[in-house]
């Protein structure tokens, strides 16, 4: 049996290195089956580096129009309770893809965001959703007393921090969009909304634009609960207005 | 088998003309990427993207790839610019290893500072930029290589340079890292390709159809409905999508099927990028796609150019032609 050189060593080490690195990536780049579950535990090391999720349409492609809106509350001139219109936000960085060979980045947002967001709610059952989308305009809730109202409502631990991760965010994403469009209000409340509308369907794809858009599933909007104003810091809040002086 | 094996891992870099060309591919989408979006900056990756910040606490990227996130105002451009700067640098190959480890980083860091901005494009980027770093991807078109050939620092025989890591560990480094590209590549493919078959929408040749009726991935969409009306197109663009990705793979084992393969996926990744707007994904697939493209294939098409401008037809060099510039660096 020949003696092992450094050479042979360093290749020996490095092939296997790499060769269960090739494994774990095939593992975790196919859908899910028995083999890469298995062996979930020794793939955990890909994420968030090496993750593996090449759907790229699939299985289901995207077949809707979704955005997200914000809306203020405030008190008028004569201390009554007003509203805003919605803003939609969606809509603002869209622009930076409409007609465009080569898109903004910041185009897909709150595209990205809006699943997410609705995944968390969507998890929960009706007594927490409504906890969560039955705070009033007039009072709403401080994050702390909404934290103890869902856990009041039986969430669980891990599905109350995803769901006030998101929420903090997209509401102070909102409060910095309301500031923007309508600085001279002093807000007392914000909330956002999800609408949501299914693309043209195959079979109506020939008509003429009236019948196409007559053919359209009915626009849904899922509105959240009302929540105290959450500004970011004054960098931010410039940057989202300077944001949306260019592309609303 | 296996001194074969050893012998294609330790003796020769493969390669390497794919390698410059996706260097300079990544290089330029880095820089113009950041160039483009310059105006937003702020907003896209700066300051105005901190509200996502509880989000990306929970994503469980290292600290030191949060320097965007510490960084406002003119520290933000300033290290921006030379994310610009570095990509730059890693087209031309200036420093080659240097500026793509340097890339790698910036652009990592910039990636992480806003969790839905990333996409697909953004992911094998950065897998690709890290394993680059065990490559010699300067070795051609480079500001480094007319450098090395002017200073005449190349030893013709042997491929390696006095005081730097011996030609045999260099060249098994980069072949090791030219596997795990490829494989990467082919993994994106055949994952998807899985993902799609198990879909109706895909069996039934009408999937590609719902995305180009999205005013987020269909940019021309009021423009193009007539085409997208077409069920012969989308039929064509549903199946072709599937079946290229299904069988990428065994495509690639031989070189008139690789052709094939490389003309039909950068077809699609084209059309992908113009009509659904994400140019940036599809071309660093392209990009990573051109290491399937043999040294030989580059070698005689330079020599078709090079004879081209001279106005004479030269002869082909052998697909034989070996390189004997290797260079360890």
């Amino acid at each position: 049996m020949p003696r092992p050189t450094l050479r042979s060593c360093f290749i020996a080490v490095a092939v296997a290195i790499v060769g269960l690195h090739l494994a774990a990536v095939t593992l975790a780049a196919l859908p899910p089956n028995r083999y890469s579950d298995a062996a979930r535990g020794q793939t955990a090391y890909l994420n968030p580096y090496f993750t593996q999720n090449w759907r790229l349409f699939a299985p289901s492609p995207i077949a809707e129009d979704r955005s997200l809106r914000f809306q203020g509350a405030y008190l008028d001139a004569d201390g009554r309770p007003a509203r805003t219109p919605w803003v939609d936000w969606t809509a603002v960085e869209l622009d930076l893809v409409r007609h465009r060979v080569v898109g903004g980045r910041a185009g897909y947002v709150t595209n990205k965001l809006v699943p997410s967001l609705r995944s968390r709610t969507s998890a929960m059952d009706t007594g927490q959703q409504l906890v969560v989308t039955g705070a009033p305009q007039a009072d709403p809730p401080s994050w702390d007393a909404l934290t103890r109202a869902l856990r009041s409502a039986g969430t669980p631990a891990a599905s109350l921090r995803g769901f006030l991760r998101y929420e903090r965010a997209a509401t102070q994403l909102g409060t910095d969009v309301l500031q923007s469009r309508f600085p001279q209000l002093d807000l007392t409340a914000v909330r956002y909304s999800v609408r949501r509308q299914g693309v043209v369907p195959y079979a109506a794809r020939g008509g003429s634009q009236a019948e196409r858009d007559a053919a359209r599933p009915a626009t849904t909007d899922d509105v959240g609960g009302w929540r105290r104003p959450t500004p970011g810091s004054s960098a931010e809040r410039t940057a989202v207005r300077g944001f949306d002086r260019r592309h609303r | 088998m296996i001194a074969r094996a050893m012998g294609w891992l330790t003796d020769e870099k493969h390669s390497t003309y794919g390698l410059s060309v996706t260097r300079m591919i990544l290089g330029f989408i880095v820089a113009s990427q950041l160039i483009v979006n310059w105006p937003d900056r702020h907003y896209t990756w700066g300051d105005g993207s901190r509200w996502t910040d509880e989000v990306l606490s929970s994503r469980g990227w290292p600290s030191f790839l949060g320097m965007f996130t510490q960084l406002g105002g003119v520290a933000f451009d300033l290290a921006y610019l030379a994310t610009i700067g570095f990509g730059v640098l890693m087209m031309l190959g200036l420093y080659t290893r240097a500026s793509s480890f340097m890339t790698l980083l910036l652009w990592v860091s910039l990636y992480v500072s806003n969790p839905f901005v990333g996409s697909g494009g953004d992911a094998i980027l950065r897998m690709v930029l890290l394993y680059m770093c065990l490559t010699d991807s300067g070795r051609h078109w480079s500001l480094d290589a007319r450098r090395r050939s002017r200073r005449e620092q190349v030893r013709l025989s042997t491929g390696s340079r006095a005081g730097v890591v011996p030609a045999w560990m260099s060249n098994t480094l980069h072949n090791l890292g030219i596997i795990l590209i490829v494989h990467q590549v082919v993994m994106v493919y055949l994952g998807s390709s899985f993902w799609k078959v198990q879909s109706p929408v895909w069996k039934d040749g009408t999937a590609v159809y719902y995305p180009l009726q999205t005013d987020a991935y269909s940019p021309w969409h009021d423009v193009l409905q007539p085409l997208y009306a077409n069920a012969t197109l989308i039929a064509g663009a549903t199946y072709a999508a599937v079946l290229v990705q299904m069988f990428f793979p065994v495509l690639l084992l031989y070189r008139p099927t690789r052709f094939l393969a490389l003309i039909a996926v950068t077809g699609m990744h084209l059309g992908i990028g113009l009509l659904m707007g994400i140019m940036y994904f599809s071309l660093v697939m392209i990009a990573v796609d051109m290491i399937l493209v043999s040294d030989g294939s580059w070698e005689r098409a330079q020599a078709w150019l090079r004879a081209r401008r001279r106005g004479v037809v030269a002869d082909p060099p052998p697909t034989t032609t070996r390189d004997l510039r290797h260079i360890s660096s």
